[in-house]
């Protein structure tokens, strides 16, 4: 007879693996070609110094507004061209991806982290708790956001520390709405109550069977806020109240160089175009991820794909 | 009793011959219906019986052109009143000479729209009534369904009424443009069980009234017991077993029918234990050879999963012409 | 109703108290404002003098207390850049803010709702892609990237129209294009998941079984249902653009509005400015959503009141 530990009293929902999750992307193109995409971009944000060029703030005045290598005067040697400054344009995108992926991830793993205990405090705990945190979460919507951001940032100074948690504070709510919302579904679920019925604590509860659960709900809510918070964060350096010069930034470029539209489109162009792929990206892979653990979506899509499959080979 | 020369078809206000509907999901296809022939006849309720997924609640679909855009009506022969007509013209009965009661009341209604609107837009597009006339007919048939208050009642919202009331607003609302055939997909099985008398008391009434013809749709044999005049009992797709009500309660010829009896609760007699059928019913995403329910079946046979039983009389003489068993070992 | 209104009137109440807490809070107690109001450059008597001025040099409790009493006779004090009245100057530049929104959330509305409706009616169908397509692209394009190349095709390329600021129609255009391609990509989203979501709900089949005609079961059923959650985005879209958007679209076209007045602030280090704008834009905002919550409210009886 062997010795086996005792068992739980319920299993834990399964995780998905990665390689499986893998060989489904494939079957999406659009999907695929996204997270190609935003790997890409994470990547040269990590590896910029060995991949971009150019030192970002290497100014050239003899090389101001190069056009890129494809128009006339421009040359492989500045694929993007230049700014006003001499800059090259490829190099300064792959550094302010840096700058912009460090606040986006930092901003939503704090934002998120917090929002989801807060969520699964009000969701778990329902009643008082659950009420005053829910208000409290509703009332922080109806702020005025960017301007308050604007002031409290003009006043605090615009540090890479400051934007990111004020940023943060800006955008806790809607995971704590998330994680709460589907902990009270959760709590009903059969196998939650034979669970808390066979004496299972809070803490281990939490950690063992709702989050879990959760953490395809969240993942997606973090595509969708780092799209969100990518585009927040460039907004206000084109404002001037985010990432300050020298250093780089997607939407600085778009600042410093607008009043040049004129001689030099691509320095405008090209950081907007890059920030535009990647929040679009972003929210393709979010919206990917929803559609696959909505089994009657799938359903509906599948059928549709067979009726037409069944059309064209002349059925009726 | 039936006079057995006659054709059966003949006296059908509805009916459907080789009915055969199919949904496509990612996986393949699902045959919902694989053959079905059944009718129902002015004043009669005919009881479709059968567990989830046995393709009951697709057939009343497929009579009123309302299979939904996942699927699709691959094979059958519709008739009304004995004339051969196609889906689409049945379809535009709907409403006014077919009508349909759902399952779950509260969602069947719109629960924006007050209920009095629900009902006076069916009188008004389909007997195009006036406002005044369509308001006065409406507020009729909150009293014959057994609404009290009606006129305060007319207002109110879906969410405004327990089950058993909303569900007599969707009976109003069924029986408004004065139908000739009102289909029950499970009227009764959101309700408690107290309300649910009370509901199929309704439907008996109405239809000694009315004179229109019913199918009830449902999974629960004390449903049709006493209200139903004819009984289809489907499994996975196909009628098994079919004939007058109380003959087939009395003498089940098919397995199923019987294991379907024995695994009920008969509130008048005292047993000892239920008997379940084991097994759970398939699921057909592929026609495959033989009878379906031969694995949970206790007398089937090698024959019965190689071949097919065919819906015929059974084998016995002294029987009704309209009984009908697919079974190979019909007692 | 009445009762509605006035619940939600006092809820509004609340998040004002909130907000000017929470704008006090940063001012007063996170910093120094009095530096942050100076140049460098400034001497300790520079100091002491603003600091007086301002009543800056009071214990918390009292600030706090002038502060709000302040805040509830709209009066925020006098603009440090300019020397009028703050409020005065926030109202002045209100109308041009109010232009904008407006016209480019009609712009949204008229062209993005219907886009939606259509597309949700054959799901999968060519204008359905085209249109999820676009929103997607719309809602994802940073409003000052977009500015700057409508500014680049249509002024300095095309020279059809002004590259900045107001005071014709002409003026108006590319500001309220910009804005309503970003608010509308979201509004064509919503409407069509909410016309799917609709369609699909089973009182629609009960229509359908009822003989209803699909136009009629669209109009006068799915539509009005349909409505609730666009309802409340397009409100969430206006108040978002009134305290968010407007900032950085009037900053990329000089329109003189609310949003370009917060960044001058910002530049001249105007905190008293920047104060009397976060209570006109958060006052603004409650406005906003409570007329949501109303209109909503008409729409759908079952809406308790919290």
């Amino acid at each position: 007879m062997t010795q086996t530990a005792a068992p739980d009293v319920v299993e834990p929902k399964a995780r998905p693996s990665i390689r499986r999750a893998v060989r489904i992307l494939s079957e999406d193109k659009v999907a695929l070609a996204s997270v190609v995409f935003v790997v890409v971009v994470v990547l040269s944000a990590v590896f910029a110094p060995w991949i971009a060029p150019y030192s970002p703030s290497d100014i050239s005045l003899t090389d101001r507004l190069l056009p890129p290598v494809w128009s006339d005067g421009g040359g492989w040697s500045h694929v993007l061209g230049t700014d006003a400054l001499g800059r090259d344009v490829l190099s300064r995108i792959v550094f302010g991806a840096r700058n912009s992926l460090l606040i986006g991830v930092s901003v939503v793993v704090i934002a998120g982290a917090f929002g989801t205990v807060v969520g699964l405090i009000a969701g778990y705990r329902g009643g008082r708790a659950d009420a005053i945190l829910m208000r409290l979460a509703d009332a922080q919507l109806a702020f005025p956001g960017l301007l308050l951001v604007i002031l409290i940032i003009s006043v605090l100074g615009p540090s890479i520390p400051i934007i990111i948690v004020v940023i943060a504070v800006y955008g806790w709510m809607i995971f704590a709405r998330l994680v709460r919302g589907n902990v009270l579904q959760l709590r009903e679920d059969l196998y939650i109550r034979a669970a808390v019925m066979a004496g299972c604590g809070p803490i281990r509860l939490m950690r063992r069977h709702l989050l879990p659960n959760l953490v395809s709900p969240i993942m997606t809510q973090a595509m969708l806020e780092l799209a969100r918070v990518i585009l927040v964060e460039a907004s206000l350096s084109y404002l001037g109240l985010g990432i300050q010069p020298p250093n780089v930034s997607w939407g600085l470029m778009v600042a410093e160089n607008q009043a040049y539209l004129r001689e030099g489109w691509w320095t405008v162009f090209f950081p907007g175009l890059i920030l535009v792929f990647t929040i679009v990206a972003l929210n393709l892979i979010a919206s990917w991820l929803r559609v696959r653990s909505d089994p009657q979506q799938q359903q509906l899509i599948a059928a549709r794909r067979r009726m037409n499959a069944e059309a064209k080979a002349g059925e009726k | 009793m039936r006079d057995e020369t006659k054709q059966p078809a003949d006296d059908f206000l509805l009916s459907v011959d080789n009915l055969k509907v199919e949904f496509y999901n990612e996986r393949g296809t699902v045959h919902a219906v694989q053959d079905v022939s059944l009718g129902v006849r002015a004043g009669e309720t005919l009881g479709l019986v059968g567990e989830s997924g046995s393709g009951k609640s697709v057939t009343a679909a497929a009579l009123m052109d309302l299979v939904p855009i996942t699927g699709r009506v691959a094979n059958g022969t519709f008739r009304w009143h004995g004339r051969e007509v196609t889906s689409k013209e049945l379809g535009r009965l709907r409403g006014s000479k077919i009508t349909m009661v759902f399952q779950d009341p509260m969602s069947a209604l719109n629960p924006l729209v007050h209920v009095g609107a629900q009902i006076t837009e069916v009188l008004r597009k389909h007997l195009k009534m006036s406002r005044g006339d369509a308001r006065r007919r409406a507020l009729e048939l909150f009293d014959l369904v057994g609404i009290p208050e009606p006129l305060r009642r007319f207002k109110q919202y879906p969410f405004e009424f327990s089950g058993g009331m909303a569900q007599r607003v969707v009976i109003a609302m069924a029986l408004a443009a004065e139908p000739e055939v009102l289909i029950a997909d499970e009227p009764t099985t959101a309700l408690d069980v107290t309300i649910q008398a009370q509901i199929l008391d309704l439907i008996a009434h109405l239809q000694k009234e009315l004179n229109i013809a019913i199918v009830l749709i449902t999974h629960d044999l004390g449903v049709v017991a006493g209200v139903a005049d004819h009984l289809a009992v489907m499994y996975a797709g196909r009628v098994v077993e079919s004939g007058v009500a109380s003959e087939v309660f009395e003498h089940p010829s098919h397995p199923y029918m019987r294991g379907l009896l024995a695994s009920t609760p008969h509130p008048r007699e005292v047993t000892d234990r239920l008997v379940p059928i084991p097994g759970n019913p398939p699921v057909v995403t592929k026609i495959l050879p033989g009878c379906a329910f031969a694995d949970r079946c206790s007398e089937a046979t090698d024959r019965c999963r190689t071949e097919r039983p065919e819906l015929v009389a059974p084998p016995e003489d002294d029987v009704p012409s309209d009984r009908k068993v697919a079974c190979w070992h019909a007692a | 109703m009445i009762l509605f209104i006035v619940r939600r009137l006092f809820y509004g109440l609340l998040v004002m108290v909130l907000v000017t807490c929470t704008v006090f809070f940063v001012t007063r107690m996170l910093t120094d404002p009095v530096r942050v109001m100076l140049p460098l450059s400034a001497s300790q008597d520079d100091y002491d003098q603003l600091e007086s001025s301002l009543g800056l040099d009071k214990p918390l409790l009292v600030q706090f207390w002038d502060f709000v009493s302040g805040a509830v006779r709209l009066d925020f004090g006098d603009s440090f850049w300019q020397g009028t009245p703050a409020l005065g100057i926030v109202l002045d530049r209100l109308p041009a803010t109010f232009l904008l929104v407006g016209a480019s959330m009609f712009l949204a509305i008229i062209l993005f709702i219907p886009l939606g409706i259509v597309a949700s009616l054959k799901p999968g169908g060519w204008l359905d892609r085209g249109l999820v397509t676009v929103s997607l692209f719309g809602l994802s394009m940073p409003q000052f990237w977009l500015g700057a190349m409508l500014i680049y095709v249509f002024s300095v390329q095309l020279g059809w129209l002004p590259t900045s600021g107001s005071g014709s129609l002409s003026h108006l255009v590319l500001p309220a294009v910009t804005l309503a391609l970003t608010s509308g990509g979201r509004i064509a989203q919503v409407t069509r998941s909410s016309m799917l979501d609709q369609l699909n709900r089973p009182y629609v089949t009960t229509l359908t079984a009822k003989g209803m005609r699909r136009s009629y079961v669209l109009f006068r059923h799915v539509l009005r249902n349909a409505l609730l959650p666009i309802v409340t985005l397009v409100a969430y879209e206006t108040a978002f653009a009134l305290a968010g958007y407007a900032v950085i679209v009037e900053t990329v076209f000089a329109w003189p509005g609310i949003g370009r007045l917060a960044i001058q602030a910002v530049t001249q280090r105007d905190i008293i400015l920047l104060q009397a704008l976060v209570f006109v834009a958060a006052l603004l905002v409650v406005i906003v959503n409570t007329l949501a919550d109303v209109v909503y409210k008409s729409i759908d009886p079952r809406v308790k009141i919290s």
